[in-house]
């Protein structure tokens, strides 16, 4: 006979199981779309370069006169390496506290977690609240704005793993119960080929072959209506809801690699105990 | 009737009915994420009470208003309101979360704060913080916190003074004084995040609206559905809600959930619907031969179309309680974090019952047009 052909099992059996991927697809397809320009645009947003930078701290005590007072103690580990009392500049504001801002002179106490440090008002700088840093200097370079972004971003991204993660079970369980669904159908199929005079093998690899087309064509397919809805979507909004801020849908390419991976060996993972099942057992039957 | 009817059920039927209820499934829970997203900024800065005011032309969280005018309503309402310094925040150069300024009456008055340890009373060198945030950073009463504002780079160092539960969103933040807020935002001793209000008379929500029309303050209410579907309806531009629909930032608030639930409900809608149909037509093509055999044994057509009827009937009943069932276990289990926010997936009750309508509605049509074709293909 002429080579089973992968349709047979496509045309009697697995329309249904296309009509599902291609929705569930289009759905993870759409999340992309939207979630990838959100956190491209909070990344962008925090690569600002005119963002102010600002110089590492730890929150300390400062000890005078028996009274405590919560202290920001900017570059500590400058502080903790001084040999003896450690010269400091106090903030105008820790100045004003520890005795008006004449008294540049005075010896403190500073508690930084466990470890405390005797040190010496040696001037004063401007600032709103009770600080200090060495005399010597003290080095910028952490980026508040950068780091809140980034929290910001992986906040999303756990968000956006969790709708993903969440669409594949969807996916996984749905194709698996279709597949148990159209066993019977299969099973005829790979039956009626035999009798045409295919080989065990041939069976196997056209009902292997015809699902992973049918889970390509679905991806394909989806993708292409993801993009369709959500072009559609974006203009219908802001014709009908005219919302402040409007997001383009975005996708990468690299992005669409993965989705379109992730879709497809899950489908085939979902039929893989019924390809088995149905084309390997039957080339021995 | 009952012995004809489990010709119809079979395992096709029942694996139908699950593979419906994980679309239904999915469905509701895009829906509750759609929906629910979108407000987290405002609820966050809500943080527990009715009626917010804020500035329009910013990210609800970062905008600033100024004193006086806030001043204006808060006297009008007769004291009604509490001013907030919202600062989003870096505790310990490490965990970003929002610090929340707020006055001494503040504390007491917003959401019924219980405090777990400490007390209530703070200055500018002591900090409340919610259980939540105190789990995530690992801190407790007495210990030193190194808080410094994203915006504005300054930081303060404040002891914690107590661990407060209040049951909302509140409980991911650390409270600390208006001016230690201030300082983290970099807003001047004049500004305010947003004003919180617990009801409004008529008099200080006229004021409030001749405030907002010509500067870049509005005011939004706690959503619900009746005002963002009342306002889909109204031509924009027409005041008839309540008599406020007008000023902007309900606008804002309302168009912001009202794109994201359509967006929801539609994309939801559009896939239950094509699973329902696919299903349908397999289903009924599966069952060609009872439906025939039916035919035959002189039961008239009419008749057999019921039956099916009811099959497929109870095939999208117990596939969308199925769905409702699995969606409402989820919700309860699973939360996510927003803005430095424990956000829970909640089913809310509008936004299921608009699906769930707009679901029957086009399950109608989907079994109308499958039923009306047995008999007529042979």
């Amino acid at each position: 006979m002429k080579k089973p052909l992968p349709h047979v099992f496509t045309r009697c059996c697995l329309g249904e199981l296309l009509a599902y991927i291609t929705l569930v697809s289009s759905i993870v397809f759409i999340l992309q779309l939207f979630f990838t320009p959100v956190i491209v645009l909070i990344n962008g947003l925090s690569e600002i370069s005119s963002a102010p930078t600002a110089q590492p701290a730890s929150p300390g005590l400062v000890l005078f006169n028996g009274v405590s007072v919560p202290a920001v103690v900017y570059c500590q580990e400058k502080l903790a390496n001084a040999s003896g009392v450690a010269e400091v500049l106090a903030s105008s504001k820790l100045a004003s506290i520890l005795g008006g801002a004449n008294n540049t002179t005075g010896s403190i106490v500073v508690l930084v977690g466990s470890t405390r440090l005797e040190a010496r008002v040696a001037g004063v700088y401007a600032g709103d609240s009770p600080s200090l840093k060495p005399a010597s200097g003290c080095q910028g370079g952490l980026s508040p704005l950068r780091l809140g972004a980034s929290g910001l971003v992986s906040e999303l991204q756990v968000l956006e793993g969790f709708l993903g993660f969440f669409s594949l079970f969807i996916l996984f369980t749905g194709s698996l119960l279709l597949a148990f669904k159209r066993e019977d159908d299969l099973r005829d199929a790979a039956m009626l080929l035999r009798e045409m005079g295919a080989s065990g093998w041939q069976v196997f690899s056209s009902l292997l072959v015809s699902i992973l087309l049918t889970a390509v064509f679905g991806v394909v397919l989806g993708f292409s209506i993801s993009l369709t809805l959500s072009r559609l979507l974006i203009v219908a909004s802001r014709y009908v809801v005219n919302p402040s801020v409007t997001v383009g849908p975005y996708i990468t390419a690299s992005g669409f690699a993965y989705t379109a991976l992730d879709i497809t060996s899950i489908v085939i993972v979902s039929q893989l105990p019924f390809i088995v099942k149905i084309g390997w057992r039957g080339r021995v039957e | 009737m009952n012995s004809l009817l489990k010709l119809f059920v079979d395992r096709n039927y029942l694996i139908s009915t699950l593979v419906l209820g994980t679309v239904v499934y999915f469905s509701l829970i895009a829906v509750s994420i759609a929906g629910g997203l979108a407000l987290v900024p405002f609820e966050i800065a809500r943080g527990g009470g009715e009626i917010l005011i804020y500035n329009k032309n910013s990210l609800v969280i970062t905008g600033l208003i100024p004193a006086s005018v806030v001043d204006g309503v808060d006297k009008s309402a007769g004291g009604n309101c509490t001013p907030a310094v919202l600062a989003p925040s870096l505790v310990n150069d490490k965990t970003p979360l929002i610090v929340r300024g707020l006055p001494e009456e503040g504390i007491l008055q917003l959401g019924d704060i219980e405090p777990d340890g400490g007390g209530f009373t703070i200055d500018n060198y002591s900090a409340l913080v919610g259980w939540r945030a105190s789990t995530r950073l690992g801190v407790r009463v007495g210990e030193p916190l190194l808080l410094r504002g994203i915006l504005s780079g300054n930081a303060v160092a404040v002891v914690v003074k107590g661990v407060y539960k209040s049951d909302t969103l509140l409980d991911d933040e650390i409270i600390v004084s208006l001016s230690t807020a201030r300082l983290l935002r970099g807003a001047g001793g004049d500004e305010y995040s947003v004003v919180v209000c617990k009801t409004l008379n008529d008099e200080s929500l006229r004021l409030l609206e001749s405030l907002t029309a010509n500067t870049s303050m509005g005011y939004s209410y706690k959503i619900s559905v009746p005002s963002w579907l009342i306002s889909l309806i109204e031509a924009p531009g027409r005041s008839g809600f309540r008599g406020v629909l007008e000023v902007r930032g309900f606008g804002d608030i309302v168009s912001v959930s009202r794109a994201m639930s359509i967006l929801g409900i539609s994309g939801s809608l559009l896939i239950s619907t094509a699973t329902l149909a696919v299903s349908a037509s397999y289903y009924y093509k599966s069952k060609r031969r009872v439906l025939y055999t039916l035919l035959e044994l002189s039961l008239n057509r009419k008749k057999v179309r019921r039956l099916a009827l009811l099959a497929l009937t109870t095939l999208f009943v117990l596939g969308y309680l199925t769905g409702l069932l699995l969606a409402e276990i989820t919700a309860r289990y699973v939360s996510f974090q927003f803005l430095f926010h424990s956000v829970n997936i909640s089913l809310s009750f509008e936004n299921t019952l608009i699906y769930t309508i707009g679901l029957i509605i086009l399950y109608s049509l989907v079994a109308v047009r499958e039923v009306k074709l047995i008999g007529e293909q042979g």
